[in-house]
């Protein structure tokens, strides 16, 4: 299963900032986590680091042992066919579950907070449209764009931290450790499981690194980026919001709608809301390229583009069914799409990872018995 | 060379899809056009006379007669008053008499009744806090009177009450003299279940075209109630421990004359004690920096014994204002301070103990008080410009 069907190629450097720049799109609806540890949110982001980083080695060795192949591929190596199949199968749905979920959170946030009276279904469809036309560009067409959005993401983070420099107290930092420990440790299961552990679909760009790119290096490094945004963001919801960060239910959005120096800086709002936008477009559209890959790849198409229409359509219907209403979505963020993401993010991963080590070392064994 | 286009099918296709995306891409399905929008500059919220139901008053600008000056027929708002059973039917059915959907995103002040105040408002604040218009920079404030009244007079410098009203408290803000409190700083003080939240208490003075707006006290409240005022003094010294003051003016009698001083700067910290004995200590060090305004009578004030005496006398006339109003404070039984927030923060520990009786905990506290008071500099003159001996 490794017909190479998109032959685009993406250096390093591009992967690195595709990783930052995907991770930083979680961390601009950051109340998935400021629900549970609220004030706190930072130390469950630390702590979700340190899982992730244990999973990203879990990812870059997989990878290592497998070059050239691409997540299919190595579930396919390890597993051999039927069963490999299987768990491409259960990927091809992640993936296209986590489209639903970005659709879903996009045309909520537009629905809700800027165009209340158009149909949800409107912002759906052109939103999956735009995705699925760039992932026709393939993996390096999308990867060229990631340092673009990284940027962009910096800059408004920073742009809008100084904005909102006097507003911030230190005092709402403390107390420290309030909580109960089993909330930080949930915190920082979220934290590694949705925005940190997402980078598992990177996987499927393994093959279109440039010879000679360190792809454990590029991961590492773009996760570190992303998380570092993450954490510089929620710790600038808490200096400024205080108390209201753990019930509002989107706390950068709120915190940036708090800026106003001298009556003429103000209003910045929309600064936040576009940059979201193309965040999150970025990401579904990594995603929706993984999905339609990957089925291609399962069932050994001549290309995947074919693929791109129907996929988008079902993954419009399933972005209906997916949380109801918009206020199951933060419940949803926070408690059940975790756990859902970890089983493929964690679970599936390591357990790929024990049965490669199991595989290589049989057949280590077997060759000296042979000699 | 082959004429025909290549595929037409794909061709239409293109086209179509040109078509319904510039249909889409334009969002005109929810646009909102000026003209159909009555922007609120601001909220006055009374009791109704109906028992439970609240009457909101919104101040709508008039966007024609703002346009250049002397647009002049009559005045540059529309005040509409509605009843309902909470803020959002009454906004809503607020639509019906302006004739336009209410926008509140430029809203400027929210002003709750006195009456209203003391009957409690998380109800009602609700409803801003959760509006996807309403933002969380508005003021909020208390009006002596009813607020739809309030918002009714003749202001002097601009176009409409709301401007005057938030111009107000935005100049108080620079001075220190009043509380100056956004939405979002006074719901987190009302999530603090131990601190006290605070508006500025505004009323309406004088008659007829003469009457305007001033703000005449700080309005405390308990959870969300109101429970009392603090005058013009005490606020002040409560804005002295809360390190709020940016600029006062002091008259310091010293050696026989009287010198205004005016504070230019001013610190505070607080530190909560826990003496051997039991009981609770609020230590605060004020730092305020002066610098000579004017003084009465020919002693050369600024001399160096003199001056010494003058400070002193201005850390005296401090220490009175902080300690008046920590009286009023401990009467009213409420935490004006954060105090128990300090605690909280520093000493969780302790204020597990203490959270369930704060207020009874607060009424009982000492204040130990030192105030460090320098004058800087005496202004463009070293000596009275008196005839010399």
């Amino acid at each position: 299963m490794t017909a190479p069907l998109d032959k685009s190629e993406a250096t390093s450097r591009q992967l690195l900032f595709s990783a930052a720049a995907f991770i930083q799109s979680s961390s601009l609806l950051s109340s998935f986590v400021m629900v549970l540890t609220g004030r706190e949110s930072w130390i469950s982001a630390l702590l979700g680091l340190c899982i992730s980083l244990l999973l990203v080695w879990a990812y870059t060795a997989l990878v290592k042992r497998y070059p050239g192949k691409n997540l299919f591929g190595i579930l396919a190596a390890v597993f051999g066919e039927p069963l490999g199949r299987l768990f491409s199968f259960f990927y091809v749905f992640f993936f296209l579950s986590m489209v639903a979920v970005g659709a879903n959170d996009v045309s909520g946030f537009v629905v809700d907070y800027i165009m209340p009276q158009t149909p949800q279904v409107v912002i759906v469809l052109t939103f999956l449209f735009v995705c699925g036309w760039a992932a026709r560009k393939g993996a390096g067409g999308i990867c060229r764009m990631g340092f673009l959005f990284f940027l962009l993401a910096v800059a408004v983070t920073l742009v809008n931290i100084l904005l909102l420099a006097k507003d911030m107290q230190l005092s709402n930092f403390l107390p420290v450790f309030q909580l109960p420990l089993g909330r930080y440790l949930q915190g920082g299961f979220v934290v590694a499981s949705v925005p940190l552990g997402e980078v598992l679909v990177f996987l499927m760009f393994a093959p279109n690194l440039e010879a000679g790119g360190g792809f454990r290096r590029s991961m590492f490094i773009g996760l570190a980026l992303g998380a570092a945004t993450l954490l510089t963001v929620i710790l600038r919801n808490v200096a400024v919001l205080g108390n209201l960060a753990s019930v509002a239910s989107l706390p950068s959005y709120e915190a940036v709608r708090h800026i106003k120096l001298a009556e003429v800086i103000t209003r910045v709002d929309l600064l936040y809301a576009l940059t979201m936008l193309f965040l999150q477009f970025f990401k579904t559209a990594i995603y929706f390229y993984a999905a339609a890959l990957g089925l291609a790849q399962v069932f050994r198409l001549r290309d995947y583009k074919y693929l791109l229409p129907a996929m988008g359509a079902l993954a419009a219907a399933y972005a209906f069914i997916l949380f109801g209403p918009s206020m199951e979505n933060i419940y949803g963020g926070s408690r059940v799409l975790p756990v859902f993401a970890a089983v493929f993010e964690g679970v599936l991963p390591l357990f790929t990872l024990l049965a490669a080590f199991l595989r290589r070392g049989g057949r280590m064994r077997r060759k000296e018995a042979l000699a | 060379m082959d004429d025909r286009i290549k595929n037409p099918v794909r061709l239409c296709l293109c086209l179509l899809l040109c078509l319904c995306l510039t249909a889409v891409g334009c969002g005109c399905w929810s646009s909102r056009e000026l003209n159909d929008l009555a922007v609120v500059m601001a909220i006055g919220m009374d009791t109704a006379d109906r028992p439970g139901e609240v009457r909101v008053t919104a101040q709508t600008a008039k966007a024609a007669a703002m346009g250049k000056d002397g647009g002049g027929e009559g005045p540059a708002y529309w005040n509409v008053s509605e009843s309902g059973a909470d803020t959002f039917s009454a906004l809503r059915g607020m639509a019906d008499t302006a004739g336009r959907q209410l926008y509140l995103a430029h809203n400027q002040i929210l002003v709750f009744s006195r009456e209203m105040a003391e009957s409690g408002v998380q109800g009602q604040l609700d409803y801003f806090l959760r509006d996807r218009e309403s933002r969380s920079t508005v003021y909020v404030a208390v009006s002596e009177g009813d607020a739809a009244d309030l918002l009714d007079f003749t202001p002097q410098f601009e176009k409409l009450p709301a401007w005057q009203l938030s111009g107000q408290i935005k100049a108080s803000e620079e001075t220190g003299q009043w509380p100056a409190v956004d939405l979002l700083e006074f719901s987190n003080q009302l999530m603090e279940r131990s601190r006290a939240p605070l508006a500025p208490l505004i009323s309406l003075t004088g008659e007829g075209e003469e009457k305007t707006s001033q703000i005449v006290g700080t309005a405390v409240f308990w959870e969300d109630r109101m429970v009392g005022v603090l005058d013009e003094a005490e606020t002040r010294g409560m804005m002295w421990v809360l390190g709020r003051v940016e600029s006062a003016a002091l008259e310091v009698p010293a050696a026989g004359s009287v010198a205004g001083i005016e504070v230019v700067s001013a610190s505070a910290e607080m530190e909560p004690v826990f003496p051997a004995d039991g009981g609770l200590s609020m230590q605060v060090r004020i730092r305020a920096e002066g610098r000579m305004s004017d003084q009465t009578g020919e002693e050369n004030l600024a001399d160096p014994g003199v001056r010494l005496a003058l400070e002193q006398s201005m850390s005296g006339i401090i220490r009175d204002e902080v300690e008046n109003a920590f009286a009023r404070a401990k009467e009213l039984g409420a935490d004006v301070y954060g105090f128990g927030n300090r605690i909280h923060e520093e000493h969780p520990d302790r204020w597990a103990g203490l959270e369930e009786d704060w207020q009874d905990t607060f009424r009982t506290a000492e204040l130990e008080l030192e105030i460090d008071a320098r004058i800087r500099s005496t202004g463009r003159l070293v000596e009275p410009a008196y005839p010399g001996e």
